[in-house]
């Protein structure tokens, strides 16, 4: 193998490495949980009042809504409490 | 609680196909029974976030988190697609419109999410049972409404009691808008809409309350340390789990 291809093998080496090392972003699933002044709940970086998920708070009234809709359900369980501080999901 | 995922305009979207609930966690037993069968394995405890989704008859899950959204989805964009995807599987019915009042179990929790989504809280309030289901048939007209989806959060009472830590609220029934106060424990009357108000005019009221709220902002650090320090306590009615709140607490 002559200078050229082997360069050209290594740069080819250092990029793949690099791609795939431990230099990727870690995926949403890795995300550390947010921090800073935030506006909250599911409309967290808006200071107006904008369109947002209509949520149903009563487990048996959502429940409900599905069986006679047919629609499915997108179910989350949030404490709106944190280390029994109120008003912080 | 998650910020990219839930409050993406996809998935918010997407979320139109669905029946979305959100129960507060530790705050019913009966709920709590379901929840740690369906969200959190049928073990004995809860945990404070948990996402799925389900079936419509809640006999299947579909996909599952037992912590949130961003544990199942790399992001936002591949969530709403695969909740546009799930949609497509079940065929819409004839009546397949959502009506009901979306409302939180009691005024109590409904201040305290509201102070948590940063939203204003609508409570309805009436004399007796009767008068409370008709000013909430009366909010089912047009809270649905794309201009009104998911811009409040709602509860409803007939025990004036309820309303003591609400400033400023009096005997007068209808639909109180209420702003909450930092921590969710108390709040203030923003206005109080009669009963007799006609569809048309009830929901120019609402657009226009939502469109001049200012949301306050809030560092998680801060509220919790500022909170302990101020002694906020929420009482819930299924107990958190001690490593759920600290060992550490005052």
């Amino acid at each position: 193998m002559n200078p050229k291809s082997q360069f050209i093998s290594f740069v080819t080496l250092v990029a793949i490495v690099f791609m795939h090392g431990p230099w990727i972003e870690p995926s949403a699933a890795q995300l550390a949980p947010p921090t800073g002044a935030s506006f909250g709940g599911s409309m967290p970086g808006s200071k107006q009042v904008v369109p947002g998920i209509a949520w149903f708070g009563v487990l048996e009234d959502g429940l409900e809504q599905a069986k006679r809709t047919g629609k499915p359900i997108l179910l989350v369980s949030a404490a709106p409490q944190c280390s029994g501080v109120p008003g912080m999901w | 609680m998650d910020r990219s995922f839930l409050s993406d305009a996809g998935v918010i979207k997407a979320s139109r196909d669905f029946v979305c609930i959100r129960t507060a966690t530790y705050e019913d037993k009966q709920e709590a029974k379901f929840l740690k069968k369906t969200l959190f394995g049928g073990g004995d405890d809860l945990r404070n976030f948990g996402f799925s989704i389900l079936s419509p008859d809640a006999s299947r899950k579909l996909k599952q988190s037992n912590r949130g959204p961003n544990f199942a989805y790399q992001d936002a964009g591949q969530m709403g697609a695969d909740l546009r995807r799930i949609a497509k599987q079940y065929s819409q019915q004839k009546d397949d419109a959502i009506h009901g009042l979306p409302q939180m179990k009691n005024v109590r929790l409904g201040l305290n999410v509201a102070s948590c989504d940063g939203l204003p809280c609508i409570v309805v309030h009436g004399k007796d049972n009767a008068e409370v289901d008709r000013l909430a048939k009366k909010l089912d007209q047009v809270i649905w409404d794309d201009d009104l989806m998911g811009k409040f959060i709602y509860a409803s009472t007939s025990n004036r009691v309820d309303l003591k830590p609400v400033q400023g609220s009096t005997r007068k029934t209808g639909i109180l808008v209420i702003a909450p106060n930092e921590y969710g424990t108390q709040g203030r009357m923003i206005e109080t809409i009669g009963g007799d108000v006609g569809p048309s005019a009830l929901k120019q009221a609402l657009v226009k309350l939502a469109d001049n709220y200012a949301r306050p902002s809030k560092s998680h650090g801060s509220h919790v340390r500022y909170g302990r320090r101020n002694g906020e306590d929420w009482k819930t009615e299924v107990p958190v789990p001690d490593r759920r709140r600290g060992n550490n607490r005052r």
